[in-house]
This record gives structure tokens, sequence and C-alpha cells, in this order.
């Protein structure tokens, strides 16, 4: 489209309210000297706030415990350590891994992780709504789950220390992603084919942007159970798979 | 093997590389890679040492080795050895007190006889202040359509990006940021979509912008270059190539690009122009890219980042603009690191003799907020950046960050008594937007493009 169409359709006295529905950036905002208005200003507060707020906040316990999840830690101690040292978040410190290995299931179909990862909301707005819908979808497709994992403050390559220990088949994990400003409840799923510490990143497949506003996470969720079949089908993920979602 | 005391503390150093990177202030990537110091008695013994290390031995020890690393062999290969004879004797401490007490021209000269390790070393033994000082002597210009980074201006690259690539989306961010005066040096978008067919969508959009209101600015689509170059065998109206860069040959490998697709973009870019720009390419830098693609071959981020600067200028730029703070908390964990990393990078940048602009900005998850953002403005135009981005807000929708706003350029210029190129703000007059060279009731209006 060259912009001769657009300036022929931007008729009309309501020009800037024209020019600001076609795009969710902050335009048409006016200024008070130059600087915001007191209302913008607000309003850009109010949102990055909110992201802030995603980062730093906990998912609850009860929360975690209630949809009987097995709760666990990434090596990371505390938060900022979290943001800081990403390869800390990569690994199960060693009272998880003997959790892991007491408790876990080994040698299952599909196993199931989430994490907080960035954003505590994206968890606490999707995963609930999501595990039923994946772990009744692949019940039904006659496979066999290992019990779900938390894993608190991870990094999506925790995939395969897990991998390591249990050995699935096929592997899942549900992570917050880092919010954006306005955009605070923001899930990734990122899929893989038996993994373990010898997979590399290009072995796994990812659905981002899963959200009210963005894929939906009644409608993700089916999608990954789908993706997690399909990748235990051909014996393989990673770039090379393609699915019909991305 | 180097040594320093600190209140009889001994502390040795082993190599160039662990004395360079202990002497930083303190930065989350650095401690990463295991190159910060233990605590600040060492970071400062480390200081104490580096600052007897003569320039010839940084010479003679690059960073990352010649026969390895084709950034190494730009930057030697480029040095101007009469220039480095006339610095040669000096320590690193002396080459700080020299930049700070020379007069600007002096200084300026310099460029060509300096090796990133020399510019980075330098900026590690100065505070905050120097680097401002020291940035604000030296104005380096470039020229395609206009000349940019003249004393007394300071621009902007508009970066009306669209989640999409909407073109409608684009075209009403871009008329909202031209209204506030953003844009002389540049209209940049950073598609959605990496592929030909899209960036020609775009190009052809921001080229009838252009022309359609006269505007002396150019246009440029950041996809990678190697799609820019096939957009423009075709035909698309690319003004500008841009690529971002690194400072390891292992890191821009992985990044799709090595000096000779520079060379060629270049060539391209100029038989487009008919040789008349005597700039055309534009990159992008920024501290950690090297780390976070695990390619930074055992040297610190602020050395890393001047030997990009030192990859750059072999290419004869028109723009280059850091982006540190975009990657997030495991680079620069907070405001504090994020400003300091900002004004090294202008510094180093400028001393190397680059048309250097700046992108300082921050994710939601980082340590940073707006008011950290607004002081690294603030501070980097009294440094003498020249240019920033501008977008709306603060907000970049499509790349999830942010970064300077249309209103942050247009109170950055009041604020310093500074002026777009002169060629825009005849055109902003023209438009109604500036009048005797002050802002009019439509400045911040679009509908000025009805």
């Amino acid at each position: 489209m060259s912009s001769n169409n657009f300036f022929k359709d931007l008729t009309g006295n309501k020009f800037v309210d024209e020019l600001k529905k076609t795009t969710p950036c902050r335009i048409g905002i006016g200024h008070a000297g130059g600087r915001y208005t007191t209302k913008a200003q607000l309003k850009f507060r109010e949102d990055l706030a909110v992201s802030k707020d995603a980062v730093h906040r906990d998912v609850p316990a009860q929360l975690v415990s209630s949809m009987g999840l097995l709760s666990v830690q990434s090596r990371v101690r505390n938060r900022a350590e979290y943001l800081m040292n990403t390869t800390a978040g990569r690994f199960l410190n060693e009272e998880s891994v003997t959790t892991l290995k007491a408790e876990g299931t080994p040698n299952a179909d599909v196993q199931l992780l989430v994490s907080d990862g960035l954003s505590s909301e994206a968890f606490e707005r999707n995963v609930p709504e999501m595990l039923p819908l994946v772990t009744a979808r692949l019940k039904e497709a006659g496979l066999t789950l290992a019990v779900p994992i938390f894993i608190r403050w991870a990094r999506v390559a925790v995939i395969d220390h897990v991998g390591e220990i249990l050995k699935p088949k096929t592997s899942l994990i549900l992570l917050g992603e880092r919010p954006g400003l306005g955009v605070s409840d923001s899930l990734s799923g990122y899929f893989e084919y038996m993994p373990g510490a010898s997979r590399l990143e290009s072995d796994r497949n990812v659905l981002s942007n899963i959200h009210r506003r963005g894929v939906p996470p009644t409608e993700a969720a089916l999608m990954l159970a789908e993706a997690l079949i399909k990748i235990l089908d051909i014996k393989m993920s990673g770039m090379t798979v393609r699915f019909d979602f991305v | 093997m180097f040594h320093a005391k600190v209140r009889n503390q001994s502390y040795t150093f082993h190599s160039l590389n662990e004395l360079m990177g202990k002497a930083n202030e303190f930065r989350s990537g650095d401690k990463a890679v295991g190159l910060a110091a233990a605590d600040e008695k060492e970071r400062v013994a480390a200081q104490y040492a580096l600052a007897e290390v003569p320039l010839k031995t940084l010479l003679e020890n690059p960073s990352v080795p010649y026969e390895k690393c084709e950034v190494t062999r730009t930057i030697i290969d480029g040095l101007d050895k009469k220039i480095f004879a006339k610095i040669s004797s000096l320590s690193v401490s002396q080459l700080r007190e020299h930049l700070l007490s020379r007069p600007s021209d002096e200084v300026k000269g310099l460029a060509w006889g300096l090796t990133a390790e020399m510019a980075a070393a330098a900026v590690k033994l100065c505070s905050n202040m120097d680097l401002v000082l020291i940035s604000s002597k030296i104005r380096n210009t470039s020229q395609a359509k206009t000349v940019i980074g003249r004393p007394g201006t300071l621009s902007s690259r508009l970066q009306p990006n669209h989640t999409t690539d909407s073109v409608p989306g684009i075209l009403a961010l871009a008329l909202e940021g031209l209204s506030y005066g953003s844009g002389d040096c540049l209209i940049g978008i950073n598609p959605a979509i990496d592929g030909v067919e899209s960036v020609t969508r775009i190009a052809v959009a921001i080229d009838d912008l252009i022309n359609r209101f006269d505007i002396p600015t150019c246009s440029c689509i950041l996809a990678h270059i190697t799609t820019q170059m096939e957009a423009v065998k075709r035909g698309a109206p690319l003004d500008i190539l841009f690529q971002s860069i690194a400072g390891t040959e292992k890191t821009n490998s992985q990044f799709g690009v090595s000096a000779a697709t520079l060379r060629e973009a270049n060539a391209l870019a100029n038989e487009k122009h008919g040789g008349k720009w005597p700039n055309v390419l534009y990159f992008e830098t920024g501290q950690g890219s090297e780390q976070s693609l695990e390619s930074h071959e055992g040297a610190d981020q602020v050395t890393l980042e001047a030997r990009t600067y030192g990859f750059a200028r072999a290419f004869k730029p028109y723009m280059v603009n850091n982006v540190s703070g975009f990657i997030g908390p495991e680079i620069l964990y907070d405001g504090k690191q994020m400003i300091r990393a900002n004004l090294e990078d202008l510094c180093m940048a400028k001393l190397m003799g680059l048309p250097m602009g700046m992108a300082p900005c921050y994710t939601t998850h980082a340590e940073i907020d707006q008011n950290d953002h607004e002081i690294a403005t603030m501070l980097l135009t009294q440094a003498g950046s020249n240019y920033f981005m501008a977008i709306g807000q603060n907000d970049d929708v499509m790349l999830s960050y942010q970064d300077t706003s249309f209103h942050d350029n247009l109170a950055l210029r009041r604020l310093n008594g500074l002026k777009t190129t002169p060629e825009f703000e005849k055109w902003m007059e023209k438009m109604g937007l500036m009048a005797n060279g002050q802002p009019t009731a439509k400045m911040g209006d679009p509908s000025v493009f009805q």
C-alpha cells in the first residue's frame, strides 16, 4: 500500500482520532508545554507499575499446591539473582534434584513443567486454566503423564535438566514472558522431544504471546497438546518441524 | 601479570583481559562471565594497575587475537601509525589526562591513532562527569541527504514501528512524530517480518511520505542487511542500509554479517546514490550482545563495545547508535549501570571518530525506570550525542522496550538551546510547526499533515 491511499482515507475533522485507530502505540496524546499531559503521564506509570509488579511478585504457594504441582526451585536463590544470572535458572538446585528423584515420575510420555519465569501474573492468569485442558487432551490420546512440576525462577533450558533426571519422551514448559508495557500476563510454551543435557535451543519449539488479547489460553492449551502428540508421533522437535501456529 | 596494592593488600591480575574487566565500574554482565572485580578494593586495584599500562602494551596485546578475529584485524590494519606515534609513550593514566586537558581539535584528531582497547582503558578511569566532558569536546559529523552532528544540533531517528507492520499504523505514528519535530536524520522502521516483500512495502510507503511532504530526511528499514540489499537490487526505495554489529567476529557471524558483507552493502548503497552521499550505512551496537550470544572471547562489555566502534568506523557510517539497556538486567541491572554504560559508549565512540547517536533504553524487568532514562538523555545531550531515537511516549510496542520519545527530543532541544538540522527547521517552518526559531501552537498536532 502506498501512502496515497492512506491520506485519501484519512479525511474529515477527526483526523487524529482516525490516526489513533491504526496503531496500539501511544499517539494523539497531546502535550503540556511540550511534556506529557498529567493523564498520559500517569497512564504510562500505571502500565509500568503493573509490569514491574508482575516481574517481582511471587506466585502464591497455595495456588501451586492447589493445582497438584510438585514444587521445586532452580539454582537461583533470590529474585535479583534470577534477573542477573541466566545460567543459574537453567538448572535445578540439589534439593530439587533429590525431590524429583523421590517424587517425580520417570519415563512418562509427557512431562509438564510450569514456572513463574519473568511474570507471576502470566502464571496466575493462564496456567490454572490451561493445565487441566492440556492434561485432559493428552490423557484422551492415551498418553502417560508425569506428575506436573512447578519450578520457581526457571529459564527455558531447565526443561533439559529435568529431562536428564526423569527421562520423559516429551516435555512442555509454560513460563511467564518478560512483561511489555501494559501487557504483563503473556505466557510462552516451549516444548521438546527427548529433552536432555545434549539438546540445543534449536531442538525446541515455542508458542508465545499466550494471553487474553493474544493467543487465548484455552486455544493455546489445545494447540500445545496437539503439538506434543505430534512430536511424540514423529519423534523429533526443533527448528525443522513446522506447526500450524508458527 | 599486573600488580597493585591497596591498603597493604596485594592484587595480581594474570592477563590484560582480566585487568580490563576488573577495572570496569560494576555491571551484571561482567559478573555473569566471571570478569567483574570481587569487591570495590579489587576494582580500584585494577584501576591503579591499568593506569600504569603503556598504550604500546594495549596495541601489542589486543583483547581478541589478531589471527582469530576480523574485528581486531580491521582495527589494527586501519590504525594511523603517525597519529599513534604522537601518543605512543603515554600510559593509560596519561591518556586520560591528555583527553581532559588538550584542546578539542587535538583530542578529535587522535581518533584514528587509537585502538578500541586504548579508548576503553581510558574510559575505565573516568568518572561520569569526565566522560561527559571529554565527549562534549568532540563533534563528528556525517552526511547523507543532509549533514548531521553539527555543533548546536540535536537530531532524531523517527522509529514508527508497528506490531504487524501495518502501513497505516506506521504512517500514523510517523505523522505524530514529525509533528513534534522528530525524524530529521532518519525515518527508520524495525519490521516485524524480515522479508524482501514486506520491507519493500514499508519502504515504498515511507518514500511516498518523504516525497509527499518534501521532508529533508532519509528512509531506512531495519531488516537484516542481506534482506535490504536484495530489496534494493529489486528497486526498493531505501536510502540508508542498516545492520546490527558487535565486537567479535564470532558474534557478527551469529548476526549473519562480516566485513565483506558490509563492504558489499556500502558499495551497493553508494551506487544507488551515484556516489553523492559520503555516508550511507547505519549501525546499531550495544553493551552485552557478545555475552548474550556466548561469543565474548574473554573480553569485558566495555572493551567489546569499543571494539564494535573500531569495526564500525572502517565503513564510514552515516549513523551509529548503541541500545545499551535493551537486553535486560543480566547485562545492565539498574539505572546506575545503564546511565554509566551509555556515557561510556558515547565517549568511546566519539574518541574513535564515529558520528554517534544514542539509544539509552530499558525493559520492564530491569531496575530502571523513566526517571533514570530521562537522566541518561539529559546527560547524553550535554555530552553531545548526535541524535536520539524518537518513539511515541517512550513505548515501542513492537520491540517491547522503552526509549526516547518525541516529547523528550523536543524538551532536550529546548533545555540545551539546540536545533534540528537547518534544512529540517526550514521544513518545520513551512509546515507551520516552527516560527522564528520557536515552536508554534501547531507543534505536536499531526493534523497539519491533513
